[in-house]
């Protein structure tokens, strides 16, 4: 076991976690986080996106240790930064979550898509969210929704 | 969640985070031990107990492995992940084939965790990283604690899992000339990410010299090179295709494997030559 120190939506954790333990086994199993889903375990469909210093990672290919002294940011902390609120928002007045298995992730990395690019037009949205699957085939609904949670990212600053 | 099993959780080891080379190459010396960087690939193989090392070392702590240097040749530290390539506009410009080529590279945020020097190591016959290098003519520093010694990327990957470096070695950076200002990549994918066949396309207008690298094909990266390419008119364009399409059907071998039989892998490494050709020339 090792001591990790880490900041999980914006407050201080330290978490004992083991060697070979991956980031999304430690902040669904010991923090507490559970938008973060587990599916595939292996990079592929991009469930286990979270934010690692403001980067978007898959967490189940990422180790726990690695995430010593970082910043982690899911769903649950967006949800107070004003525009992936809006994003959120955007996502249900345009129907695009069905289970809603898949929704935290695709909301976490549409946030760093539109940080980065808040003019991203549609083929940005296909390249920036290509890592990511919903089984339910939500994807137009979400590319629609995407699109309109630009305006809440036009003033071009960052998150806190 | 299911705790221990396979596919799904990693085998025990111990981690560490060496802050140099030097103490890379001792926590080598203690065998059984797998160097780390985006950890992309070898936490899968990992997972699936295709490798179980007691000993994982990651080396994104190593500060002579991180940077891209541009100038005079082009210089990639094996720290490098995918994403600080893709954000250089200036190596868009020096070296478009592998820019072109690490923009094809699984998807972004996979590129904002796996390096271009993991990509070839994993000596996968269908990643892009080693074909867009074999077109480059790019070389890997190879460090151990005996010295330093130059490969080229094209004899590094041997075959599926086949890496030409010791045990006791780790690739310290990739290396290339700058003059190949022209080129692009080219791929072809069906069921996975992985090409089934891909062509990379390094042109310097200066020497007239063009590299092709067909990638997929067969267990490494086959390069041609063809001397006076220029830049000329649709009609020695069309030529030129039609020779180096004549040229993969009779010189270049093909194996069948899992992502389509060798014909059909020829037939399309031919169609994808004719877009390539027709981006540079
Ligand atoms: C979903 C998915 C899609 C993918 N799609 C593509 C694709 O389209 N095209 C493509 O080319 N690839 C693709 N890949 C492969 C991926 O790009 C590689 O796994 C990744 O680039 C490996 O880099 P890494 O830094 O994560 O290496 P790691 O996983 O850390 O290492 C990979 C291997 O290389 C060794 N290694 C790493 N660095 C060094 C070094 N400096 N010296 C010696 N040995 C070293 C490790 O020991 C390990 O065996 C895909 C992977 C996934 C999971
Ligand atoms: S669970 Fe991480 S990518 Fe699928
Ligand atoms: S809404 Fe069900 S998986 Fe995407």
């Amino acid at each position: 076991m090792r001591e990790i120190r880490l900041r999980i939506n914006g407050i201080e954790r330290e978490l004992h976690v083991e060697d070979n333990e991956t980031l999304l086994e430690a902040l669904r199993n010991r923090a507490g986080v559970t938008s973060v889903k587990a599916a595939c375990w292996r990079g592929e469909c991009g469930l286990c996106t979270v934010l690692l210093n403001g980067r978007p990672v898959k967490s189940c290919s990422t180790l726990a240790v690695e995430a010593d002294g970082k910043t982690v940011e899911t769903a649950e902390g967006l949800y107070f930064d004003k525009r992936a609120k809006g994003l959120m928002e955007s996502f249900v007045r345009n129907g695009a979550t069905q289970c809603g298995f898949c929704t935290p992730a695709f909301v976490v990395a549409s946030h760093a898509l539109l940080l980065r690019n808040p003019k991203a037009e549609d083929e940005d949205i296909k390249e920036g969210l290509k890592g990511l699957i919903c089984r339910c085939g939500t994807y137009v609904n979400m590319m629609r929704a995407v699109k309109e949670a630009r305006q809440y990212y036009a003033d071009g600053k960052q998150t806190a | 969640m299911s705790f221990g099993s396979p596919y799904v959780t990693l085998p025990r080891f111990s981690y560490l985070r060496p802050r140099s080379l030097d103490e890379a190459f001792e926590a080598l010396e203690g065998g059984n031990a797998k160097v780390m960087a985006g950890g992309i690939g070898l936490l899968n193989f990992m997972k699936e107990r295709l490798l179980a090392p007691s000993v994982v070392i990651d080396i994104k702590g190593i500060p002579e492995l991180s940077g891209i240097r541009l100038s005079g040749d082009v210089r990639i530290g094996a720290a490098v992940r995918l994403v600080e390539l893709e954000e250089n506009r200036s190596l868009e410009l020096i070296a478009p084939t592998l820019y072109r080529a690490v923009r094809q590279i699984a998807d972004p945020i996979i590129r904002s965790s796996a390096t271009l020097v993991g990509d070839v190591c994993e000596a996968i016959p269908w990643t892009d990283g080693p074909t867009a290098l074999a077109a480059l003519d790019a070389s890997a520093s190879v460090v151990s604690k005996n010295g330093e010694r130059k490969v080229k990327v094209a004899d590094l990957v041997q075959g599926l899992g086949q890496l030409a470096i010791d045990e006791n070695e780790i690739v310290k950076e990739i290396t290339f000339s700058s003059g190949y200002k022209k080129g692009t990549y080219v791929k072809f994918s069906n069921a996975s990410e992985y090409a089934l066949a891909s062509v990379a396309v390094a042109y310097s207008p200066e020497s007239g010299i063009a590299r092709v690298s067909v990638g997929s094909l067969a267990e490494k990266p086959q390069v041609f090179t063809l001397e006076d390419a220029g830049t000329s008119p649709d009609e020695e364009v069309s030529a030129m295709i039609r020779k180096v399409s004549s040229y993969i059907e009779s010189g270049l071998s093909a194996v069948d494997d899992i992502l389509g039989s060798a014909e059909f892998k020829k037939q399309v490494a031919k169609a994808l030559i004719i877009k390539a050709f027709k981006e540079v020339f």
